[in-house]
């Protein structure tokens, strides 16, 4: 398998980036951090959250979190595979090997998911635990809420390797989380019925929430499995709009990375 | 007839700047060819054209009759480039490891191949070594045991004595020339003039992106066999006698001259000018140029030409 055969050697590359280490601490400092800076114990039932609720926003609120490090880390590492191998000519052995182009790509693409999951399931597995600490319950639907951000992530991971091959490296990064970001925002409206009732959205929100690969709503879709209340989106919409993004971020990556002068 | 590599009127431009100008080239298989040129020449260029790390502008490239565009041209096909660029991280056995893989070696023998390749290159007890621990020479002596790996029909080797010493380089001259004696087909791009005459067994002469000259050593030396003749008392006479049947002009160096007459017979009338014109002979040799000679001649010539 020479996919799998470029992706170990991508994993090992990317296990000698100083950012994942970083990413992976600061992910950690902000989980303990929730647990160390806890204000303490509510007594009896807050007037506007119920405990239940109040465990479930802490969940959601956990699960975000983790999910943008691991976004943020995404977007690091897919900056540097691929301008990395061609600005240092590691390529020019690869290549010259019987070897597509497309299959090169997706073994970089396979060893950036595999670092980005694995920090996101270590991350995730962390909180499981610190959380069954605290409360004394277990919940294993947070790791039904990751498992559906492996799309997100690879959505991410393409939109990221596309943009590195026509932007400077420490700029990818950037252009990246303001999409994600932006994807975050304009899906609020569309996802919380008590903001929906407040929030009547401009049009130009609606065409960017439309426009914009939608990792908002699968965020928040994901969120919606560990908490109670159930997203206003429908499942076909997101993920349509996933697969779509994602067969025109490939196609886009490996016709630009067939034109690349070596 | 199949050749290992095929190269029809290839033609690379990068802006205004042309890097090869109509290079066609054709290797036989199972020989021995040396690529050479000057800095900027155009080799490289031509090599990353058949490996297919970048497109030609015009002109087609094949390696055993298939288009370098398709991924199967290069399914036994071996390549050193000119500066080795591999994963640091990794150990010699991974590094080798992973070519292997990416050759689609079977996995069964690959740990055999690997072995053997190693110790070819005397790389055997470094096999555990990360290759960012390495030595500039032991990395070059990596990358040779790289493109050997497999045993491919076609090398390709960019500068291959390139950091060797000169054990290391010898070591290479007889990897190649097993090689050869195996049926693989060898394309070397090399500086090293002393290396190609040795080893190969055709040459082309690459400069400013054009081929000056190619063709077998002994027919780019008969070419230029010349009449190495020392005299005392050359005359203005004798040049102009001696130019008139001459192919170029006499080459002086003090009282050496080259001559370069039409014919072979003409050395005895060279011969007769200079002695009835009182010149004394003190040697009088053919020669044949050596490449080295030959090829600072093409390359000075043609710059001069286009200056």
């Amino acid at each position: 398998m020479k996919i799998w055969a470029i992706a170990k050697v991508g994993f090992k590359e990317c296990l000698r980036y100083r950012v994942v280490y970083f990413i992976f601490i600061m992910a950690l400092l902000f989980i303990l951090m929730g647990k160390g800076c806890n204000p303490g114990r509510v007594k009896g039932d807050f007037f506007f959250f119920d405990k239940d609720t109040r465990q479930n926003m802490a969940m959601a609120s956990a699960f975000h979190g983790i999910v943008f490090w691991s976004v943020m880390l995404c977007g690091l590492v897919s900056a540097s595979v691929l301008s990395r191998e061609l600005e240092e000519g590691t390529a020019v052995m690869t290549l010259s090997r019987p070897l597509s182009r497309a299959s090169f790509v997706a073994g970089k693409l396979l060893s950036i998911l595999l670092i980005t999951v694995l920090n996101l399931f270590l991350l995730g597995g962390i909180f499981f635990i610190l959380f069954y600490t605290e409360v004394g319950r277990l919940n294993f639907r947070i790791f039904l809420s990751f498992s559906l951000m492996i799309f997100s992530l690879l959505m991410y991971a393409l939109m990221s390797l596309l943009f590195s091959l026509f932007i400077p490296r420490l700029l990818t990064p950037l252009f990246s989380i303001i999409i994600y970001l932006t994807s975050i925002w304009t899906s609020l409206p569309f996802n919380f019925q008590k903001l929906n009732a407040v929030w009547e959205p401009s049009e130009t929100v609606k065409i960017l929430h439309s426009v914009l690969p939608r990792f908002g709503d699968l965020q928040f879709i994901g969120a919606s499995f560990i908490g109670s209340a159930p997203p206003i989106s429908d499942l076909a919409a997101p993920f349509g709009s996933v697969l779509v993004y994602c067969l025109i971020f490939w196609f886009l990556i490996v016709f630009a990375f067939n034109r690349k002068q070596i | 007839m199949q050749y290992a590599t095929e190269a029809e009127d290839i033609v690379k431009t990068f802006g205004k700047v042309t890097a090869l100008d109509h290079v066609s080239i054709k290797v036989e298989e199972g020989e021995i060819f040396g690529f050479l040129g000057p800095n900027g020449a155009g080799k490289s260029t031509f090599v990353k054209i058949l490996l297919n790390l970048i497109s030609p502008s015009g002109g087609t490239a094949k390696i055993f009759g298939e288009v370098v565009r398709n991924v199967s041209s290069r399914r036994s096909v071996g390549f050193l480039p000119e500066n080795i660029q591999a994963y640091q991280f990794l150990t010699v056995e991974e590094f080798m490891r992973f070519h292997g893989e990416l050759s689609g070696l079977p996995k069964e023998g690959v740990k055999k191949e690997i072995d053997e390749c190693l110790n070819t290159l005397g790389l055997a007890v470094e096999r555990r070594r990360r290759i960012e621990t390495l030595s500039r020479g032991m990395i070059q002596r990596v990358g040779i045991a790289q493109a050997i790996l497999g045993r491919p029909e076609l090398l390709i080797l960019d500068e291959p004595t390139s950091g060797l010493d000169p054990i290391g380089i010898k070591e290479l001259r007889n990897v190649l020339l097993e090689m050869k004696h195996r049926g693989t087909t060898i394309f070397l791009n090399s500086h090293l003039l002393s290396e190609v005459e040795r080893t190969c067994d055709r040459i082309a002469i690459l400069n400013r992106g054009k081929i000056i000259k190619s063709g077998t050593r002994s027919d780019l030396s008969d070419k230029e066999k010349h009449l190495e003749v020392t005299v005392e008392g050359f005359t203005d006479i004798m040049a102009r006698e001696i130019n008139a049947i001459s192919k170029r002009p006499i080459e002086n160096d003090g009282n050496l001259l080259r001559i370069y007459p039409g014919k072979e017979k003409d050395s005895v009338t060279v011969h007769r000018i200079i002695v009835e014109n009182g010149g004394k002979l003190l040697s009088f040799s053919w020669k044949g140029e050596s490449l080295e000679e030959l090829f600072y001649r093409l390359v000075k010539d043609e710059n001069l030409g286009n200056s």
